[in-house]
């Protein structure tokens, strides 16, 4: 016999209560956990597509289709950016790496993707399990991804045809020879073949130059000049990556910011978003609730079971600890349950965001942010289990003895430990919201020493041969989650511009936090309010930064002086 | 008599002693009343109880048998009054003594049996003889049951036993510390009335050969042929009550 036994058979002898309680603690933590990790995994998955691929260079579509349909391949994109485009920019020293896409073509109903081999790069994104990738400019070779190798049986060596986007369009019969076969990425990859341009732009020829006796019609011929769907670009540093996109934008081309567009479409999501969290932080406070409504009945029944415990000479100490190990026997099963149903929630996500959204995110609970939660989840919970505890350590045996039957531990004062244990809970549904709007990098800060150097260095990196006094934060008032530097000529601008640059993540384009163009800048000053006009701007005072309430930046004018040259 | 400032208590002396194992003297106790004040409920000038008697506590319901009963086993603390048990004094004991006091030599037949309803008859034996220090349990809970005959309803639940299987269970677990007082609380209130004469006949087998001495609240006196009776009254007083 020892207290845990006892414990144990104070949780079986109601195993359905007790087991209840347990499923309503596993749903609600499971849930709260997925959330957080699915977000983060999302949120990771989008800064990696974004980080390959900073600009997306295509027709006329608007950027969030543009991006869509280049990196996720859910929306359809015309051909319609010249393939000189991709030349010019192969040759542009701002330029790292481009990769030109054309889509609208299957083998078999399985979309046949025209690239370059840097689209299957890196190789460990893109590993093979045969084979070879296949070669620039090779006008009869494909790649097939996992799925799409088995559903087709094919391997290394064998030939496919090109479907064009015609009806009753018969393949090309061998026209393409099969020279890599792709390992399961669990991405749209897996369903998709590769190949290269040049294997569209023959098939074309030789579709148009073909005999036309027969019924169908080519109703998707390409057009000379070549055309691609869209182009993916990789530039040098933050400054080439501005300076390309007002170049392209100047050749009339779509220029999409892959970071700035895919942050556009959260944000529009965002809405939803903050109702899932609320929601979550409503099922959190259920489960809370009804964790004390069980501890609440359980210690209607256990009072004079605790009674009889200190008559037969358990002191206060121990029955505390019979108490508190059977309420944290049934924490601890939600707790483990959570981990189940998070598995389970996350899992479905994964794929859901893989088909509908074409991300290819790894969801944990063991990482990110959801170890944190589950911590304070359980931190909660346990504050909640001891409650029934206290309230056994505080019982009068003599009473409870002979107190009507079920009066047991149900005294005022468990309300009133209760509802202080309501406070924790409120402090940490509260500390999940902030931390689910603002991120953890979000909450307002002191200028430190690291984030002033590091503001030093992409000042100078950005601006040049800028004056030190040009732009200043003052160290003493900034409250910041970012920098703010303006871009020209160098300060001859025709727009000016206030990026916040995440500290964290120094020199990454991906980083930029909801850029903000200002075509017009108002500025307030003892001399009265004066309008920035393009032209000359030099600011010489000090800059303050703050996110308002729509965790936009805004500037606090009368902070700092601009100083116009007539 | 003075407090025992002991953290190990020391145990009510045998019966073969000359000193009365009850000694009690101007004990009172009152509760406090939901609407304000308070509510005596024990009044006693003086009572001692030798060792190796039986003691039967009589007295209409409210005259405060059972917490005549509770302040013996060292539940409640006096209001006032010297409370001494085997010649050892609770007063001014320390709570986890008066625990550790109750476990090793203190026997509590509570009224109904009240035996844990989420362990078995074996295990309900078992607890009482985990809190007294006692290693091997089992064995001994099986011994128990067994000289109260009861053995054969070891592994069940409390709610599958008759009131009679119940109340040998429940002596079971109050003999478990094998102790020199043994208190029962309306022992016989629940029995029929074969079976509240099989426990008067056991009750007295326990105080003539193992030398126990037993205080009994109780309605049925003679059916325990009790060496004394004690009877209390509701307490005239009423202080401060509204």
């Amino acid at each position: 016999m020892s207290l845990l036994l006892i414990a144990w058979r104070l949780v079986t002898s109601r195993g359905l209560h007790h087991g209840v309680s347990a499923l309503v603690l596993s749903l609600g933590l499971g849930l709260m956990l997925a959330t957080v990790a699915v977000g983060d995994a999302a949120r990771d998955a989008v800064s990696s597509m974004a980080a390959r691929y900073p600009l997306v260079v295509g027709p006329k579509v608007g950027p969030v289709p543009l991006v869509l349909g280049s990196l996720t391949g859910l929306q359809d994109l015309e051909a319609g950016t010249p393939l000189d485009t991709v030349g010019d920019l192969t040759d542009d020293p701002r330029v790292q790496a481009v990769v030109p896409l054309l889509a609208g073509h299957a083998v078999q109903g399985h979309a046949l993707l025209a690239t370059s081999p840097d689209y299957l790069q890196p190789r460990e994104r893109f590993p093979l399990v045969d084979g070879r990738v296949f070669e620039a400019g090779a006008g009869d070779e494909v790649v097939l991804g996992a799925k799409a190798a088995e559903s087709l049986a094919l391997g290394v060596g064998d030939s496919v045809g090109i479907e064009h986007q015609h009806a009753g369009a018969p393949d090309e019969p061998g026209a393409l020879k099969v020279v890599g076969v792709l390992a399961p990425t669990h991405s749209a990859a897996d369903d998709t073949l590769f190949c290269d341009l040049e294997a569209i732009y023959r098939s074309h020829g030789s579709a148009q130059d073909h005999d036309h006796d027969h019924d169908h019609e080519h109703a998707d011929p390409l057009p000379s000049p070549r055309l691609v769907s869209s182009i993916l670009i990789r530039p040098t540093d933050d400054a080439a990556l501005l300076s390309l996109q007002e170049d392209l934008q100047d050749r009339g081309l779509e220029v999409a910011l892959t970071g700035q567009t895919l942050r556009r479409i959260a944000d529009r999501l965002a809405g939803g978003g903050r109702l899932l969290r609320l929601l979550v932080g409503g099922v959190v406070l259920v489960t809370f609730l009804s964790l004390l409504m069980s501890t609440y009945g359980s210690s209607l029944v256990q009072g004079r079971e605790v009674a009889v415990l200190r008559v037969l000479g358990a002191r206060r100490l121990q029955v505390v600890g019979v108490v508190a190990a059977a309420t944290l026997m049934v924490v601890l099963a939600g707790a483990l349950g959570s981990l189940v149903v998070g598995s389970v929630i996350a899992g479905v996500a994964e794929g859901v965001l893989r088909d509908e959204l074409g991300l290819d995110a790894a969801v944990s609970l063991l990482s990110g942010r959801a170890p944190f939660y589950l911590g304070g989840g359980l931190l909660v919970l346990v504050l909640a289990g001891v409650q029934p505890a206290l309230a056994a350590y505080h019982l009068q045996a003599a009473e409870a003895l002979t107190a009507p039957a079920g009066s047991g531990l149900a005294t005022r004062s468990y309300l009133r430990w209760s509802m202080r244990f309501l406070v924790p809970l409120v402090v940490f549904i509260w500390a999940e919201q902030m931390v689910a709007e603002h991120g953890t990098e979000g909450f307002s800060r002191p200028l430190d020493a690291e984030s002033s150097a590091l503001f030093d260095a992409h000042r100078a990196w950005t601006t040049g041969d800028t004056p030190e006094s040009l732009v200043a934060l003052d160290g003493s008032t900034a409250v910041i989650e970012g920098y703010m530097y303006a871009l020209g000529d160098p300060w001859e601008v025709e727009d000016f511009y206030l990026l916040a640059l995440n500290p964290r993540l120094p020199r990454c384009p991906f980083c930029y936090r909801a850029p903000t163009r200002h075509e017009r800048i108002l500025v307030t000053s003892p001399g009265g309010v004066h309008e920035v006009a393009p032209g000359m701007v030099r600011i010489t005072g000090l800059l303050t930064i703050q996110p308002d309430e729509r965790d936009q930046l805004v500037v606090a004018l009368d902070t700092f002086e601009v100083v116009v040259d007539e | 008599m003075a407090a025992t400032d002991s953290s190990e208590p020391r145990a009510p002396q045998s019966a073969s002693t000359s000193k009365p194992m009850l000694e009690l003297r101007g004990v009172r106790k009152a509760y406090p009343r939901p609407g304000g004040g308070k509510l005596q409920a024990l009044e006693l000038a003086e009572l001692t109880v030798p060792s190796s008697c039986c003691c039967a506590v009589v007295g209409p319901n409210g005259s405060g048998k059972s917490t005549l009963l509770h302040v013996l086993a060292g539940l409640l603390r006096p209001d006032a009054g010297s409370v001494v048990v085997g010649g050892v004094s609770l007063q001014g004991m320390r709570e986890a003594d008066l625990d550790r006091f109750r476990a090793r030599n203190v026997g509590y037949l509570l009224q109904g049996g009240q035996l844990m309803d989420c362990l078995s008859a074996e295990e309900n034996v078992m607890a009482a003889l985990h809190f007294a220090g006692r290693r091997r349990t089992r064995p001994k809970a099986r011994a128990l049951l067994e000289q109260l005959g009861v053995a054969h309803r070891a592994a069940h639940l409390p709610t599958a036993l008759s009131g009679g299987e119940r109340q040998r269970v429940a002596l079971a677990r109050s003999l478990a510390n094998e102790p020199a007082l043994l208190l029962a609380d309306e022992p016989l209130a629940s029995l029929d009335s074969e079976g509240a004469t099989a426990l008067a006949v056991l009750f007295g087998t326990l105080v003539r050969e193992r030398g126990l001495t037993l205080v009994v609240a109780t309605h049925q006196p003679e059916r325990l042929s009790p060496d004394m009776v004690v009877e209390l009254c509701r307490p005239w007083s009423r202080e401060g009550a509204s």
